[in-house]
């Protein structure tokens, strides 16, 4: 009788460590699951919010481009006092500068790899590359170009802008085309 | 007995160690996730302030009075929420850093901002100026904290020339005598005076307070110095023309001599290259205007000089700019 007690005791004991032991498997496993979550949703933000700031740089650009008229080296102006217009002559001007290295590095850290190119279309188009030598009679400006060798993607916009033939002392319409690559 | 007894101790030690280890986890994702929560928010200041802001008051068109925000206006600058806001130029770059750019900051390019090089703010005054040196360079941009207090110093021979100098209403300004100066937490004090204070006497004046900041600016020299690491900062030359006085502004605004400088540098460097298309353009414009009074080539030559250095021309190339009988204004 005392021995199938002591049996019966021991077995009771056996069950309860084993119900033990399950119970802190259980638990240690479930605090494991909740510490990869944790750090699985804080990468996750974290990469996120990165890529937040990264779309925000990007924009920036596209943003920039659309008031590229308003620089200095590109708008109207008249005693001093700016226009909302594009000088054709600063454009001529501004093409044949690009070309000095000192310059090309300068505009290169602020637009990369793009072209830029502006074609008039009203009131009449004219397909003769602006130069010095032709800059009274002309309707294709190649303000930036900057191709790299080796391209993985493009993206082009365009938008239209108000250009002023100084020596003529007249506006016209074109529109301004953007490529930016990326490498 | 006595074993159940151990056993229901051992229950609970366990319990307590366990239920210890997850709330461990749960206080620490919930510091981890206010700091996401101000990463987050870090990038939205900078699309907000940056973007909108910097970007769009560097193009805006604004006449030669400039246009200012007062932060207790309806349409005032306004974060919600605290923010530390730093500006760092060094080089030809410039940055404005959010929480010291730990997640997000704001490369300038051709802006030029004037500001403290670190303030902790939940709203900015804002003013913006152009500056024509004397043809269209950009907008400065000058920024400041709405709690700051401006002090004008001025003595016998500057006082006609402080009096006149004009600040945006924005901005708290009280134009005073250097034996009635009397100032407070927030402050910034602007000598113009003959002589540079002692250092003793800023130090005096400055007593106790953690937020005042001193300039001292000598109109005859034309230079700026700051009082910065309890000594005065070395004098830090800009320029000014009859009309425009930007740089000046931008030495009020300003509490550091390294950004002070980088800025001055970045918008001269600016006017040589904008000088530069102006040069060329004027002989552009001698080919295709070649009328003999019109003067194109005189310009250029001056434009030309006046990009490689020579800045002191910039009241004559305003003179010579004069578009008379018919000729087309070179800027």
């Amino acid at each position: 009788m005392g021995i199938l007690k002591t049996t019966g005791i021991i077995r009771h004991a056996r069950k309860g460590q084993l119900q033990i032991q399950e119970t802190i498997l259980v638990i240690f496993i479930f605090i494991v699951l909740i510490m990869f979550g944790l750090i699985f949703f804080y990468k996750a933000q974290s990469t996120s919010i990165a890529n937040d700031f990264k779309k925000f740089e990007l924009d920036r650009v596209s943003v920039d481009f659309i008031t590229l008229g308003d620089m200095p080296e590109f708008s109207c102006s008249k005693a001093g006092i700016r226009e909302s217009c594009i000088d054709t002559s600063k454009l001529v001007v501004f093409s044949e500068l690009i070309n000095n290295k000192l310059y090309k590095n300068y505009y290169f850290d602020r637009w990369g790899y793009k072209n830029i190119t502006i074609y008039t279309v009203y009131p009449g188009k004219n397909n003769i590359k602006c130069t010095t030598a032709s800059a009274d009679n002309c309707g294709v400006w190649d303000v930036y170009i900057n191709k790299p060798s080796k391209i993985t993607s493009k993206i082009i916009r365009d938008t239209p802008v108000s250009l002023y033939f100084p020596d003529k002392d007249q506006y016209a319409i074109g529109i301004m085309v953007v490529e930016a690559y990326n490498v | 007995m006595n074993k159940k007894g151990e056993g229901e101790q051992f229950n609970w030690i366990f319990v307590i160690i366990a239920g210890g280890i997850i709330l461990g986890f749960f206080i620490m994702f919930t510091f981890k996730y206010i700091e996401l929560q101000e990463k987050r928010q870090d990038v939205d200041t900078v699309r907000f302030f940056g973007g909108k802001v910097i970007s769009a008051s560097s193009k805006l068109q604004v006449g030669s009075g400039g246009a200012a925000v007062d932060s207790n206006e309806q349409e005032g600058l306004r974060f919600g929420y605290f923010v530390d806001l730093g500006y760092k130029c060094a080089g030809n770059e410039s940055t404005l850093l959010i929480n010291k750019g730990r997640t997000a900051w704001y490369k300038l390019d051709d802006e030029v901002v004037f500001m403290d090089d670190e303030i902790r703010v939940n709203a900015l005054d804002l003013w913006i100026l152009p500056w024509n040196f004397p043809f269209y360079v950009t907008n400065f941009i000058y920024l400041s904290d709405p709690r700051t207090n401006f002090y004008f110093v001025k003595d016998q021979s500057t006082k006609e020339f402080v009096d006149n100098l004009d600040i945006s209403s924005a901005f708290k300004v009280e134009k005073v005598d250097q034996n009635i100066l009397s100032i407070k937490q927030n402050s910034k004090v602007v000598y113009f005076l003959n002589k540079v204070p002692l250092r003793e006497t800023i130090i005096k004046l400055k007593g106790n307070l953690t937020s005042a900041n001193f300039v001292y600016i000598n109109m005859q020299k034309k230079e700026a110095q700051f009082f910065e690491d309890g000594k005065w900062s070395e004098a830090v030359k800009f320029y000014i023309s009859d009309d425009n006085n930007g740089h000046l502004l931008g030495a009020i605004f300003s509490n550091n001599a390294d950004n002070f400088n980088c800025n001055v540098n970045r918008a001269l460097d600016r006017t040589k290259t904008i000088a530069n298309i102006y040069s060329r353009r004027a002989d552009l414009l001698g080919q295709l205007d070649r009328r003999s009074e019109c003067h194109y080539n005189e310009i250029s030559r001056s434009l030309s000089k006046y990009a490689s250095g020579e800045l002191l021309l910039v009241d004559v190339i305003k003179n010579q700019n004069l578009a008379g009988a018919g000729c087309i204004w070179v800027f």
